[in-house]
């Protein structure tokens, strides 16, 4: 029971959340703009080192631009968030080599746990009076601190997963980024359904805990995706939204043979899944997963025959592309100075710091924190050249449970099958990671494959 | 027919680590008269070491196992006996009791100074490829499950034997009802004792290398303590006394389960919303309902009068002086420092002083059910949930003024408080303890989630408080709010503990029999306790609420409860200032003092090793090591302290003026013992 | 006239009758003895009469009501007082809180809205007659000392006193001088002499002490096994062979 509840309502809502994140939507349709880092920006290169005084800007000194970090580094269910902090440090170390920005370097002055969210409206609190940071970085499973931030007007970078992340009736958090909208968890596009038909699974099995409301709300939301998408060419015929934390699965498993299940979804977190992969074996169910963010190399090799064949969609653009796209390159090469075992969470440290310099590139010289605001909420194509697919800021605030019609039409993602333990990209070319779905039409819809990198290709 | 044979056979696997676990549970409760709510914790710790030696460092898995459940959970075993659970024989089972949740609290903080859990996955087992099916018809079974369920069945005959045949086995039971008297008929107390743990722990540590192989491969805390809190149910319905119980009813729960999973249609209302809580509404329903459980009194032992009296109550012995004196510096301190808050502190510092008269508050239930009545409560952290889902629905559904919305939200807390502890009446000690915890994980894995209780996945803003033209959206003038309730409360606690309640709960506290025998009905003084303390918690919680601007039910986990108690146990759990030197600790700790404080003090005294911001972990080893010094001074360690310096100032003062005050002195050894 | 009358109660434990149709009466302003040998029954007889076990037959009736369904506390609010054989006190209090408590308990008001309100604290009244209780049992010495700190004897004394506070019609003592040495058993069997002078109470005692029991009661029960062997006035039953055989040996 020590920490049986950061399962019941954090963890599993995080990574249920990131489940579902990975089918939350974006607009490349909108994406006329050229949509990487460095061109986006409204400043000039050569403007990039020119110094102007900033008196009464926050967090600015004359040689620095302090940053708070607050990430959920008490985390026993298992979620390594600490590490989103080592991505944000490898990249503002490129840009320090590089001479820094508007002739100040980035410095992270603080580094809080909120504790699995527990405390971070404290955490929140103490970082606003306490840290005079110009921006904040948060990587935790929930945002109490959300209208705190909003309030004090803070440019907030954050592994978008928390639910408080999007704007409510009586609070605007237009001030809040990160590298999806924010997240809808019961509004998934035709990935899990065209995945399905084309693969002939007709059978579908989908699991989620009863304890988290957010687990529900994730199955239910597969569930009737089934129904909008595939028209009757795969069914869902066994649903289970109640299991319990920590409990057996055999009975689903049981269930789940006895009905001919073929695909299996889950809204679960990693630990639970690799329990139902065992016990599927066990039972003789030859079943295919989709695994939610478990794009670990070292974890699916470990277990490469267990989840042979299974298939998982990466956040950001997968290192197996061929070419590799020219950021995938820098970070993979600019981590190791910061860290021997980089992490998913260290890559979204590194994407959204980079969302935070293009930000400030945006703002000019004369930057505030309202003009680093301002000018992101201009972009409707921002992708981290190339890593994440494009984000719309126009819509990407707005509450997507309360405002589907604010959703965006496209959804593109990479797609991975685990073969011999390593990851595949599943019927992509190699250069083109991310398949993309119109989210207005089902599973017969042939996507488009893309590559958002500067190039065009990795 | 397939469902029956498959949920039997796994049931039966799933329900051997249940048995395993209950028998645990049994076996030190037998052997050592400790509810030993720990025993997941000493599970992990071994299952720790064997993940390090064996899939992180691929040493043999023989040479593992031997390494972590051999000689490591043993060696465990003889710490705790000798630091710990040697000076608890005797001690009321209470004390034993906080001693078990303060290492709860401590053993993970301690595994993970060395263990980084959150890359503990693909744990390899004991046994070579454990992941090998073996089929009958429609019941399947891995060699891993065969394993736990051998393990189990081994575990269970070796341990009936041992008492059934052993003269161990019967030493080990007499020296849980009286050591002196085992002593008398020439048995070392203290030898069987230590071998008590031993097996406990070798038990402990046999679970601990099995148990990742059924949750997923990960050695993770949480695991274990989740599967020991349903293995709690199985010990339970064994009455803490037979072992073949425990094996049957561990057994059996698994199977029912289940039965029930596979039975159960998956997408109905009423099963979605009972399975994921299923293990703790039956503890919660075994615990109200089992007959049985009445005649089970806490073992005392016959010639526990032999031992020193304990200490008397901190009132007792504060000398007048000293309580004024006491008075007066807290006065002085804490004006200096509101002065410093409202004056000069930023945001963060009046945040700071709101969360820790919110806290105070909160601390104060706490006061209430474990220092004035003498209860473990596991649930006031549910409590004050309640009390701030209440008032936050309230206020944001009905538009109510949040003024009377958070008295509502007390109120319903309290009548809550009230009806749960009916059924618990007839329980005394551990059962109530565990009642409370039953209820508290029932109506975190139900209810939390619904909508209508808690405002679900997007709470609406619950507002703050307005007093005609006093607007407390200011932080401010909510912190002059908060210490008055603060004011209110701690006057009302201070009034019920001088007044009739307050004597009657002592004196149920000191012998309820004899409470009973002039007129003092113990019940009714429970059901007040309850209903005071909820009611309490709830203020609290409903006070959070609005100062945060909505429900978070990440405050009101029930680990977070426990930790609060630990906390408070450590302070002072019988006194106000206690409860507030408790919020103090509670709120800074995490926030200022290990991140700041301390390292900057650590690099202040030694100039050799850089410190930066220290493990939240630390304060779980802090407290959790804290609240087991509550066998020895359950006035609280900081209270006990004062009390000493207080002493020795006196002392001093009065030999320089050649008086003696005979009040101050008392017998400051103590085992705790109720003098009967 | 009869103040308390317990009719062929029976209690069985696991198949052994611990009490076999046992009937005892007291009458207003009695001392009644109930003496038997270890394990004939008393304590279970006791427990019986307080409701801390219920019998499985016969009626108990006190003051003309019956008890069966009488909870413990509302036995002792409807004038039953008892003290024990293991001493059972309340520890971390003194003396003197430990009769205030008793005193709260008799007049039956401890609300809790009164606490809050303040009107909690000892009142004049009452202390006045705590005082005057320490008096009669010479406790006020002692009256604000820890009862931890006190020697068995006035460990038994307090006791009584607080037993006494709730102003008993019937005072139910269980081995009062268990424990003590002869001069505090003299002490304790005067003090019992002088509450029943002056109080009116009547008493019933169960005693191992046979001096002490001849020096106090008018009339005497005895247990054997569960069943009542004999009961009527001191001398009548001490001469009694059964009795004899039973419980006093050959040796008196």
């Amino acid at each position: 029971m020590r920490v049986r509840k950061f399962v019941v309502s954090v963890a599993v809502l995080s990574l249920t959340a990131a489940a579902c994140a990975n089918s939350s939507s974006t607009t490349p349709a909108k994406s006329t703009k050229a949509p990487s880092g460095g061109s986006t920006t409204s400043a000039g290169a050569a403007d990039f080192n020119k110094h102007v005084a900033r008196p009464g800007v926050k967090g600015v000194t004359y040689k620095t631009i302090r940053v708070a970090v607050i990430t959920a580094k008490t985390n026993p269910i298992g979620g390594r968030y600490h590490e989103y902090i080592d991505g944000i440090k490898a990249y503002f170390k490129v840009i320090n080599d590089k001479g820094g920005i508007y002739g100040r370097t980035l410095e992270v002055v603080a580094d809080r746990d909120d504790f699995v969210g527990t405390l971070n409206v404290q955490m929140t609190t103490a970082s606003l009076a306490d840290d005079n940071a110009f921006a904040t970085f948060e990587a935790t499973q929930q945002l109490g601190g959300a209208d705190m931030l909003a309030k004090a007007g803070m440019p907030t970078f954050l592994w978008n997963i928390p639910a408080e992340s999007a704007s409510t009736p009586k609070s605007d958090h237009s001030n809040i980024f990160g590298s999806n909208p924010s997240i809808c968890f019961n509004c998934p596009g035709p990935l899990n359904q065209w995945l399905a038909v084309k693969n002939g699974f007709t059978k579908i099995g989908i699991i989620g805990y009863g304890v988290s409301a957010s687990s529900k709300l994730c199955a239910e939301g597969q569930r009737d995706a089934y129904k909008k998408y595939t028209h009757g060419k795969a069914e869902v015929v066994f649903f289970d939204e109640s299991l319990g934390f920590a409990a057996d699965v055999s009975a689903d498993v049981a269930a789940m043979k006895a009905k001919g299940v073929q695909y299996v979804n889950t809204c679960m977190d990693t630990n639970e899944v690799i329990k139902l992969q065992k016990e599927m074996k066990k039972q003789g169910l030859n079943a295919i997963q989709n695994l939610p963010n478990a794009y670990d190399h070292n974890f699916v090799r470990e277990n490469a025959t267990l989840f042979e064949g299974n298939f998982i969609e990466p956040l950001y653009a997968p290192w197996e592309t061929n070419p590799q796209s020219p950021a995938t390159i820098e970070y993979l090469d600019k981590i190791k100075a910061i860290t021997k075992d980089p992490v998913e969470l260290t890559q979204f440290g590194w994407i959204e710091a980079m969302q935070f310099v293009d930000g400030l590139k945006g703002a000019g010289p004369e930057f505030t924190q309202q003009k680093v605001i301002d000018y992101l909420n201009t972009l409707t194509a921002w992708n981290g050249q190339g890593l994440v697919p494009p984000v719309d800021f126009t819509t990407a605030h707005i509450n997507p449970q309360s405002h589907p019609e604010a959703r965006a039409k496209t959804q593109c993602q990479p797609i991975m099958q685990i073969k011999g333990g390593k990851f595949v990209l599943y019927e992509t070319p190699a250069d083109k990671p991310f398949t993309c779905f119109d989210t207005s039409k089902g599973s017969e819809q042939t996507p488009v494959y893309k590559s958002f990198a500067p190039g065009g290709v990795g | 027919m397939d469902n029956f044979f498959g949920g039997l056979t796994d049931g039966v696997a799933f329900g051997s680590v249940y048995a395993l676990l209950a028998i645990g549970l049994v076996l030190a409760y037998k052997t050592s008269g400790v509810f030993n709510i720990a025993f997941g914790v000493q599970a992990y710790a071994s299952g720790a070491l064997f993940y390090v030696l064996h899939t992180k460092h691929d040493v043999n898995a023989f040479v593992a196992f031997i390494a972590a459940v051999v000689v490591m959970a043993p060696l465990l075993g003889i710490v705790l006996d000798r630091v710990l659970f040697r000076f608890l024989r005797g001690a009321p089972e209470i004390n034993r009791l906080i001693t078990a949740l303060g290492l709860l609290v401590a053993i993970p903080g301690l595994v993970q100074l060395k263990f980084d859990q959150t890359q503990a996955t693909s744990a390899k087992g004991v046994v070579p490829n454990g992941d090998t099916v073996y089929s009958w018809g429609p019941a399947h079974l891995t060699r891993d499950q065969i394993a736990i369920i051998v393990a189990m069945a081994l575990v269970a005959i070796g341990i009936t034997l041992l008492f059934r045949y052993s003269p161990l086995g019967l030493r080990m039971r007499a020296v849980v009802e009286s050591p002196r008297m085992a002593e008398l008929a020439g048995v070392n107390s203290n030898r069987i004792s230590m071998a008590s743990w031993m097996l406990t722990s070798f038990v402990a540590g046999l679970a601990g290398v099995l148990l990742p192989q059924i949750t997923g491969n990960q050695v993770v805390d949480v695991y274990y303590t989740t599967l020991v809190t349903a293995a709690i149910v199985a010990a339970v319905l064994a009455s803490l006394t037979s072992v073949p119980l425990a094996v049957a009813a561990g057994l059996g729960l698994g199977v029912v389960q289940e039965w029930l999973n596979r039975f159960l249609p998956t997408n109905s209302i009423v099963a979605s919303n009972i399975r994921p809580g299923l293990p703790f509404i039956s503890l919660f329903l075994v615990l109200a309902l089992d007959p049985r459980l009445r005649r089970i009194r806490s073992a005392s032992d016959p010639l526990a009068g032999v031992d020193p009296p304990p200490v008397a109550a901190i009132a007792a012995t504060r000398t007048r002086n000293a309580a004024r004196g006491t008075r007066l510096f807290w006065l002085i301190a804490g004006l200096g420092y509101l002065y410093y808050v409202m004056g000069h502190g930023n945001a963060s510092v009046v945040d700071d002083a709101v969360r820790i008269a919110i806290y105070a508050i909160l601390f104060c239930s706490i006061v209430v059910a474990t220092g004035l009545g003498g209860q473990l409560p596991l649930a006031q952290a549910t409590f004050a949930g309640i009390g701030g889902a209440v008032s936050s629905q309230l206020a944001t559904q009905q538009g109510l003024s949040v003024i009377v919305t958070i008295l509502i939200g007390a109120g319903v807390a309290a009548v809550i408080g009230m009806v749960m502890s009916l059924p618990a009446l007839r329980l005394g000690g551990i059962f109530l303890t565990l009642f409370t915890f039953g209820f508290a994980l029932a109506f975190e894995s139900v209810f939390v989630k619904f909508g209508w209780v808690t405002g679900g996945l997007f709470p609406e803003a619950s507002p703050r408080p307005a007093i005609g033209p006093i607007d407390f959206g200011n932080d401010h003038s909510f912190l002059v709010m908060c210490l008055v309730v603060f004011g209110v409360v701690a006057t009302i606690v201070v009034l019920v503990r001088g007044g009739t309640t307050g004597r009657f709960l002592s004196a149920v506290r000191g012998s309820e029999t004899a409470a009973a025998s002039i007129g003092i009905s113990a019940a009714r003084a429970r059901i007040v306790t309850f209903g005071l303390a909820a009611g309490i918690a709830g203020l609290g919680g409903g006070l959070l609420t609005s100062y945060e601007g909505h429900y978070s039910a990440t405050n009101w986990q029930t680990f977070i409860g426990l930790f609060w108690l630990v906390i408070v146990v450590t302070i002072g759990p019988r006194t106000i200032d206690g409860a507030l030197q408790a919020a103090f600790v509670f709120v800074l700790f995490q926030k200022r003092v290990l991140p700041v404080w301390l390292p900057w003090l650590l690099n202040h005294v030694q100039p050799f090793w850089k410190i930066n911001a220290l493990p939240s972990a630390v304060q779980f080893i802090f407290f959790g090591l804290g609240a087991v010094t509550y066998a020895k001074h359950p006035e609280g360690i900081l209270e006990f302290n004062k009390r000493n310096a207080m002493g020795t100032f006196q002392r001093l003062t009065h030999r320089s003026q050649g008086g003696n005050d005979s009040t101050i002195e008392g017998p400051m050894s103590s085992h705790g013992a109720a003098a009967s | 006239m009869t103040l308390f009358e317990a009719r062929d109660v029976s209690k069985k434990f696991a198949g052994i009758m611990a009490l076999d149709n046992v009937s005892i009466d007291v009458n207003d302003g009695e001392i009644v003895g109930l003496v038997g040998p270890n394990g004939a029954g008393k304590t279970t007889f006791f427990n019986c009469l307080l409701g801390l076990l219920k019998p499985d037959g016969g009626t108990i009736t006190f003051d003309g009501a019956e008890l069966s369904r009488v909870p413990t506390h509302r036995r002792a609010r409807i004038g039953i007082g008892r003290t024990f054989q293991r001493i059972e006190l309340f520890s971390g209090m003194s003396v003197r809180e430990h009769l205030l408590v008793a005193e709260r308990a008799r007049r039956g008001d401890g609300r809790l809205w009164k606490d809050v309100i303040g009107m909690g604290r000892p009142r004049p009244d009452e202390l006045a007659r705590v005082d005057a209780m320490l008096e009669l049992l010479g406790l006020t010495a002692e009256a604000d000392r820890p009862v931890e700190m006190l020697s068995l004897g006035r460990a038994r004394v307090v006791e009584l006193a607080r037993a006494l506070m709730i102003e008993p019609k019937l005072l139910l003592l269980d081995e009062p001088s268990s424990g003590l040495d002869h001069a505090e058993t003299a002490e304790i069997a005067e003090k019992l002499r002088e509450v029943n002078r002056e109080r009116g109470t009547a008493i019933l005692i169960v005693e191992h002490d046979m001096p002490m029991v001849r020096s106090l009661v008018s009339r005497v029960f005895v247990l054997d096994f569960g069943r009542l062997i004999a009961s009527g006035s001191v001398d009548e039953v001490f001469d009694d062979d059964a009795v004899r055989k039973a419980y006093i040996g050959d040796n008196n």
